[in-house]
Formats: structure tokens, C-alpha cells, sequence
């Protein structure tokens, strides 16, 4: 670890176990889906949670308007354990409701150098903010509600460093597809990311949120962005005593100057190319096995050396944690406005927050989305759970702004291709896939 | 302490928890036996062999590279405890995963992809008939060829660090300590 994060870690260690830290975590972020035995055993066990006021429920996972009883039946329960145990519950119609690690501001639990731990696993957006968050199941929910604290294994630090000034229609979403791709093989597993360079200095708070949110997926235990970064990786001979005790794992550089746009082809956020690229042959350095490589591509439709250019699509969605941000709305707004959606697509829209959606409603941008043909879901995870009351056609593809697309993530036999807000926006347009640029 | 059991092979690399227990039955939040939904996603041969090891007893299961990547949700480990594992052998699990195999009594065991390639026979996916035996105590895998593969009982570190903070008396020490001093 290095200074600033070692101070941040050090300053929440309050015992250790047999050499293993004991960390005081600041606040506690659930949602519907993993909190609800947590809860449920508490209260069964007649105990309480140490710090309530400390803990936020985030109903945000269940859509608001899902009908079907067992859904329903979750969210009431996890509403009534979180009220009885004087929970800070954040019901759907509350205007600070939302994506859970889009409303941390809102909640006011996005203090810098604090330490969050969330029933979600990217929960690692919030690190955009300088503090170290990090994902917990739910056993670990329960020991937290009780302590406000869990034994944790001091993990090793890597940084990566961004340096150049990305191409006008790259977005963070796709230097993040580039990274897990370069990233994916290398030994990053439970470590906190840092990020530095010019590119971070320079970044917008929301899109320091897209690449904190979408490192969840190189299975790293936190990232991190904390202003003034530059120094870290000066070259300069005093800087580099100054940081003489730094212990970090590896720096892993790169230029993002030449970054195009991306979208995935295959079942893992880890393979992606360029639009005009064509699918690769397998290659040793692929993180799976040639079978594994076939099956994912099999499973998509696709053959290897296939340009996904002319694709046509079925469906679009724009929306989840890592593209349901105001920014990102914005920027498909200012492709799709005054246009229509093809007319073979399912267009949908669901902004991350209740704000995002009034202020959006406000600017008329909502309208945009509305005349081009989309269709409007309710703010939260939507169509990333699917749990939502969407349900697309077999096979069809799907250009999703998320960051899962294991077989089966929005639906059964539902081929979800991965691709920023700016990208989906072209595709839905269009109908198909195509070099925009 | 010692398993003994017969073993499942499942060497596909990048298996998420996505996978392992699908989102559309994650607002399943009561059942009795979470195994119901165990890659109902996936392809009916490794939903066969799965429901298969639950029927014959099988204990352990050997899983490849980077096996419960992803979400957080312990809906994956409470399907494979209710299928019957009791150890989940790999060379390398996500961090968030391992922790929360160790919070429901799964042992998760990290050896050399060279020993998972002895382990598994050159099978893919199956149910070896062979038991596999797992010492815990002494950090040994061993099967009925004479093959012993040690493994680091490092591993089990994390779940004696939590027991201890589970018990009442070190937790009820600890909220002492929380109160009293300026901790936030």
C-alpha cells in the first residue's frame, strides 16, 4: 500500500486476530437481494445493529413495478426488518431513491479517506469519491449490522496509469473494456486498484464513477482515484525517495490517446474489439481455454474472424450503475435527439436515480428519448437484474450499457453485446452495429 | 479432520456466480433448498452431473480458474452447500468468493493448475468414482494412486479469525471499545 491508502486503512484498524486486521467499516450500503437473511437473523436472534444510522437500505435491485408475488412479498419483508432495526430505508418514491453507488452523494456517506462496505459488488464505484469501498456477502453484512466492523486481510496494492487525451467518441466505459482486457490475466485478484495519470486528473467525477464501478470486474477488492495523483508517478529523483516506502505490487501504464470505441462479442466483459475489428482467432493469452473461447462465441452466434459490423440488433438498453449516470444519459441524448429508434429495435431508457430522472425531465431530455421511441423504465437496476418485466425474444442480441454479460444475464438464450451509452445510442438508431466515427 | 468422498470434476474457467445461481431467481428468498436453481442457465449436461453428485453424496468438487467471479450474492455458495460440497478445490478463486465460501462452511482449497490437471483425471466434467481424500488438519489431498498434494493451510486462517469474532464475548469487547473511545 502506499501512503495515502495505508493512512486511509490504518486509521480504521481498531484490533487484529491472529495477524489479520479487524477494520472499522464507516457506512454499510444494502440492497434488496443479499440483506434480507442478514437482517432477518438479528432480528430472530433478538439482537440489534450497533450503528443504525450508519446503515442505508437501497431497495434498488426489485423494480418498483414488479408484480409478480415473490419479488413483492422480498421487498415488503426487507422494508419491515429495516424499519424494526431503525435502518435508514430509502423507499422507491423518495427523491434521493436510486442505484445504490449512484446516490452515495446524496446519502452523505461520500466522505473522503472513509472505508464503505456494500451488499454489492460494485459498490467499488464509490471510490471515485477517495475513500476505500469494497463488496461483502451476506454473512458479512450480518457481522457488520452487529459490530460495524470485520476482520479483513490487508490486501496488496496495484496502480494503473493513464496517460493521453482520449479520442472524442471514447468514453470511460470503453477504456475500462480495453483495460479488463489487457488487465485480465494479470495478478490483480483481491487488490486495491489505484488509478493515476494525467487522463484520471483530468476526468469528470462521473467518469472517475465508470472506471471505479467497472474494475469490480477484474476482481479487485477496491479502486481507488485520490486527487493530486500525479506526484505518485513522478519520475523526479525526490519524489521518488518520498515514496521510497511504497509498497506497491505493480504499475501497469497506458495510453489511452488511441482507445476507440469497443464492444464485447463474447460472454465475458474481458473480450472486446473495436467496432471495425474482426472477432479473433483464440490466442494463448485469452483467459480461458480454446473450448471455453468457442463455446462463448457459439452461445453469441458469432464465428471467429466475423466483423460484428452490420450485426443487426434487437433490442438496446441504456441504464445500471455504470451507464445509468446524468452524463451518460446526456451523451446518448445528443446522438438520438430528433431521430427514431429503427423500427425492428426494443429501445429502453432507465436513468440510474429519481434526481437523474426529474433533472432529465426538466431538460426535456427524457422527451428526446421518448420521441426517438424509447420506452422509459423506472430508475434502478432494471433490465440488468432481469428481474424486470421485460423479456426480449429468444436469441435476440441486446447492446446493453452494462457491465455483466454472462450467458443468461438479461434472459434466458439473451445474447447481451456490451457497449457505452454513446455506442448503444448510434446502434438503436441505426438497428445495427456500425463504425459511427 | 479429515473428507473423504467421492469427487466432481468442473474445470470451465470464468464461471460467475451469475452462472452458479441466475439472477431471475435471486428474489427467491426463503427456500429450502437453494441447489434447485444450481446453473439453471447453463447447458443440461452440467445441470445433470450436479444433480447427480447431489444424489450420490459427492463432498467435493474441483472447479477451474477464476470459478465465482462477480456478483456478491452468497445465493451461489447456499446452492452449492445445499447440492452437498463441502470443499471447492481450484487455483485460483475471486477474493470475495473465497470469503464467502468460508462464511458458510465450505473449505476453499487454492493448488497449482498442474495438481488440478492431475486431480481431475483429463476429465472436463464428471464425477470421479475414486474417492478423494482432504486432511485438513495436515494440508494433504490425497487419492487412492498414492498422489499426495499438499495445499497451504493458510486458508483456513480466515475461519478462525472468524470464529473468534463471532463469539458474543469478543464481539461484546469489541462494542465496548467502539463506544467508549472517539472511534467516529
Amino acid at each position: 500500500m502506499d501512503k495515502e491508502i495505508e493512512e486511509i486503512w490504518n486509521s480504521h484498524v481498531i484490533d487484529q486476530i491472529d495477524g489479520i486486521d479487524v477494520l472499522y467499516i464507516d457506512k454499510l450500503l444494502l440492497h434488496d437481494l443479499t440483506s434480507l437473511r442478514a437482517l432477518q437473523n438479528i432480528v430472530r436472534q433478538g439482537k440489534s445493529v450497533l450503528k443504525p444510522k450508519d446503515v442505508f437500505v437501497i431497495p434498488d435491485h426489485v423494480p418498483i413495478d414488479a408484480k409478480d408475488i415473490v419479488s413483492s412479498s422480498l421487498t415488503m419483508q426487507v422494508k419491515q426488518y429495516s424499519e424494526v432495526l431503525g435502518l435508514n430505508y430509502i423507499n422507491p418514491f423518495n427523491p434521493h431513491f436510486g442505484i445504490t453507488h449512484l446516490i452515495i452523494e446524496q446519502l452523505n456517506v461520500a466522505t473522503k479517506g472513509s472505508i464503505i462496505a456494500g451488499g454489492d459488488s460494485h459498490i467499488t464505484s464509490a471510490g471515485a469519491f477517495g475513500l476505500l469501498s469494497f463488496a461483502v456477502g451476506t454473512k458479512d453484512i450480518e457481522r457488520i449490522l452487529l459490530t460495524h466492523c470485520l476482520p479483513v486481510k490487508r490486501p496488496d496494492q496495484f496502480n494503473v496509469h493513464l496517460s493521453g487525451k482520449k479520442f472524442v467518441w471514447t468514453t470511460g466505459f470503453d477504456i475500462m473494456l480495453f483495460l479488463i482486457d489487457k488487465l485480465s490475466n494479470m495478478p490483480v485478484n483481491g487488490h486495491i486498484l489505484r488509478f493515476v495519470g494525467n487522463y484520471i486528473d483530468e476526468a469528470s467525477l462521473e467518469e472517475k464513477m465508470t472506471l471505479c464501478n467497472f474494475s469490480a470486474d477484474l476482481g479487485v477488492f477496491s479502486s481507488i482515484i485520490i486527487n493530486d495523483n500525479h506526484s505518485i508517478v513522478s519520475n523526479s529523483e525526490s519524489d521518488k525517495n518520498k515514496h521510497a516506502s511504497d509498497k506497491i505490487k505493480a504499475l501497469y501504464k497506458f495510453d489511452i490517446s488511441s482507445v476507440l470505441p469497443r464492444i464485447t462479442f463474447s460472454t465475458l466483459p474481458n473480450l472486446s474489439i473495436t467496432l471495425s475489428e474482426s472477432i479473433p482467432y483464440y490466442k494463448a493469452e485469452h483467459p480461458l481455454l480454446r473450448l471455453e473461447y468457442l463455446k462463448g462465441l457459439e452461445y453469441m452466434g458469432f464465428k471467429v474472424g466475423q466483423k460484428l459490423e452490420g450485426l443487426k440488433i434487437g433490442s438496446v438498453f441504456i441504464g445500471s450503475c455504470i451507464g445509468g449516470k446524468f452524463s451518460d444519459i446526456l451523451s446518448a441524448e445528443a446522438v438520438i435527439k430528433g431521430k427514431k429508434v429503427a423500427s425492428h429495435v426494443k429501445a429502453f431508457l432507465s436513468v440510474g436515480t429519481n434526481a437523474i430522472l426529474n433533472k432529465a425531465e426538466e431538460l426535456r431530455i427524457i422527451d428526446s428519448f421518448r420521441n426517438a421511441g424509447f420506452e422509459i423504465l423506472s430508475p434502478g437496476c432494471s433490465m440488468c437484474t432481469s428481474l424486470s418485466e421485460v423479456s426480449l425474444e429468444n436469441n435476440c442480441y441486446i447492446v446493453s450499457t452494462i457491465s455483466r454479460n454472462c450467458i443468461g444475464r438479461q434472459g434466458q438464450n439473451v445474447r447481451t453485446l456490451l457497449a457505452s451509452p454513446i455506442s448503444a445510442a448510434h446502434f438503436a438508431v441505426e438497428g445495427f452495429i456500425y463504425k459511427y466515427y | 479432520m479429515q473428507y473423504v468422498s467421492p469427487y466432481m470434476v468442473f474445470l470451465e474457467n470464468n464461471i460467475s456466480t451469475d452462472n452458479i445461481f441466475p439472477n431471475q431467481h435471486l428474489n427467491n428468498y426463503d427456500l429450502l433448498d437453494y441447489s434447485q436453481f444450481l446453473f439453471s442457465n447453463s447447458d443440461p449436461k452440467t445441470r445433470k452431473t450436479f444433480f447427480s453428485a447431489k444424489a450420490k453424496g459427492v463432498r467435493i468438487l474441483i472447479v477451474g480458474k477464476n470459478f465465482g467471479y462477480g456478483s456478491s450474492r452468497e445465493q451461489a455458495v447456499w446452492a452449492l452447500y445445499d447440492c452437498g460440497f463441502k470443499i471447492l478445490i481450484s487455483n485460483q478463486f475471486p477474493f470475495l468468493f473465497k470469503r464467502n465460501l468460508i462464511n458458510y462452511s465450505i473449505l476453499p482449497i487454492e493448488i497449482d493448475i498442474e495438481c488440478i490437471k492431475v486431480l481431475s483425471n483429463n476429465i472436463t466434467l464428471g464425477i470421479v468414482g475414486n474417492s478423494l481424500s482432504v486432511d485438513i488438519r495436515n494440508g494433504l489431498i490425497s487419492n487412492n494412486l498414492d498422489i499426495h498434494i499438499p495445499f497451504n493451510a493458510s486458508q483456513i486462517e480466515l475461519s478462525v479469525v472468524n470464529s473468534i469474532f463471532d463469539s458474543s464475548m469478543y464481539q461484546e469487547k469489541l462494542i465496548e471499545r467502539i463506544n467508549k473511545s472517539t472511534w467516529r
